[in-house]
Order: C-alpha cells, then structure tokens, then sequence
C-alpha cells in the first residue's frame, strides 16, 4: 500500500513537472543586445563594402593589364603586318620569283 | 510597415529596417534561443547571429513563408549548431535506444531556471528544463517550440518543414521520453 501510494506521488510530481512550463510569459530582451546587434551589422557592412571595394580595384587592375597586353599584342602584329605588305607592294617579284632570287640570285643577271 | 516592404529595406542594407526588424521579433528569437539554449549569454549571442544571418541570406529569402517563420527556422538552426559545437568532444551521458526513445539523466548541475516561468513553478521547470536538454535534437526543437514558444503544430510543421503527422510524432515521443525521465529521477 505504501509503495503504491508513493507511485502516485511520483506521477502527480511527473504531472505538475510536465506542467510547469504552461502559461509560460517571453522573457524580456536584455537592454543592449539592439545596439549589440546594430554595431555588429555595422561592422559587418563596412567589411563588405571594403571586400567589395578591393574586389572592384583587382577587377579594373585584372582588365587594364590584361587590355594593355592585348593592345600591345595587336599594335605589335599591325606593324610587322605593315611592314611586310610594304615589302611585298615594293617588291616587282612574285612571291616565287623572290624565293628563286633569295637562294640563287637574280636569274636574269646570269647571261649578262 | 508591410513584411514585403521590410524585406525589400533590408535587402538595400538599411541599417533602419534592421533596427526595426529587431524591435518587431528581437523579443520572440531571443525567447525561443533561451528556451533551447537554456543559456542567458549564450541566448544573446545566437540572438544577434540570428539577425546577422538575415542580413545574409535576405537576398535569397523568396518570401513564401513569413518573416517571423523564417526567423524561427534561422534560430533553432543556429541553437543547433550551437549545442553541438558546445558538446564536440563531450560525451553525451544520454543512451538513445533503437526505437528513438532516450534514457536521459537529469543531472542536479543543471540550474537554468526560465525568466517567464512562474515563481511557484521555478523549481519544477529547473528539472524539466534539465529533462528537456537531454532529448534528441528534433524532439527538443519541436517540444521547446510548441511548449516554450507557444506554437500550434502546424506552425511548427512550417518551421521545421516537415510533415503533421512526423510533429505529432516527434513531440509525443519527447513527451514520453520525458515522463519517463521525470519518474525515474522522482524515484530515485
């Protein structure tokens, strides 16, 4: 009988244990987490606009380099691309003859 | 302020709708960060890293839930993490058997007593509130939601994007989980 009456008590105990978190109010905020909160986000801002910012700078760095070798590039293949159609419009030889001259001389001074 | 409009300021960055975003569901995070955390220093930092995840990912909320179902989401996801970082390298003392249900110890060492209980009740949610952090994961997350935060099943359906019936499970099982606990600790 004994036993059995402390069952009870132990499942009325489990009972208003289980119920004590009815009806349970918000706690309250603490007073500075707000202004915590709000200087965190400004730090945070500022970092990434700083991230975005240097990001912007190796992006143009990136693009004036890699347009300046390419300028380079170009202008360089214009001008031996120049000088070569000036040799082909002042030369009076076909391609062909140019080569014959090169290896064996000008053939027509062979009679002379 | 309509919940579009706001989304729509934090996305700009405006540091006002932030503050007003934290005047609106600063009080309801931190409750719910406390009531799984059971923690005060702990509660207010994963607070304000609540917030700050909002500042990340606002870009990517697509508004289909409201903003204070986000927010619930965000703050059990960050509590989690936070415990099991705390617990790396413990060992828990809680054996979970095959069939998901937990011997759990309530240790005497366990002293937080939650601010929005009732003076006749603090003694008492001290050794459910011991109870309660001994439970696995989901059970703790969905019980503390419905218990502590006052959420219907449905809502927390949403929170955790999960089924009805698999809420209804989670929490009768962490109901039972606990009274079990809660005699063994009554008899002992």
């Amino acid at each position: 009988m004994k036993s059995k009456l402390k069952n009870k008590d132990h499942e009325y105990e489990t009972r208003l244990t289980m119920e004590s978190l009815d009806n349970i109010g918000k706690a309250e905020l603490p007073a500075n987490l707000e202004n915590d909160f709000l200087r965190r986000l400004d730090r945070i801002q500022k970092e990434d606009r700083s991230r975005l910012r240097w990001f912007w700078a190796a992006a143009v760095v990136i693009l004036l380099v890699n347009g300046s070798v390419a300028l380079n590039y170009l202008f360089r293949n214009d001008n031996s691309s120049s000088s070569v159609s000036t040799a082909q419009t002042n030369s009076s030889s076909s391609p062909k003859e140019s080569f014959t001259n090169y290896y064996y001389g000008n053939s027509s001074s062979w009679y002379q | 302020m309509e919940e579009s409009e706001l989304i729509q300021k934090l996305r700009s960055g405006n540091r006002e709708s932030y503050s007003e975003l934290f005047r609106l569901y600063g009080r309801q995070v931190y409750h719910t960060c406390l009531g799984l955390l059971q923690h005060e220093a702990d509660a207010e930092d994963v607070c304000q890293e609540v917030f700050i995840e909002v500042h990340r990912s606002v870009k990517n909320f697509r508004e289909d839930a409201k903003i204070s179902t986000w927010l619930y989401r965000i703050a059990s996801n960050k509590c989690l993490d936070h415990i099991r970082a705390k617990k790396r390298g413990k060992r828990s003392g809680n054996v979970v058997e095959l069939d998901g249900d937990v011997n759990i110890q309530i240790s005497s060492e366990h002293t937080f007593v939650h601010p929005g209980v009732a003076l006749e009740n603090k003694e008492r949610a001290k050794i459910l509130f011991a109870a309660i952090s001994g439970l696995p994961e989901n059970q703790k997350v969905a019980f503390t939601l419905n218990k502590v935060d006052g959420l219907s099943y449905a809502e927390i359906c949403e929170v955790m994007q999960m089924k009805l019936p698999a809420i209804e499970s989670l929490i009768h099982r962490a109901k039972q989980n606990l009274k079990k606990s809660l005699e063994n600790y009554y008899r002992s």
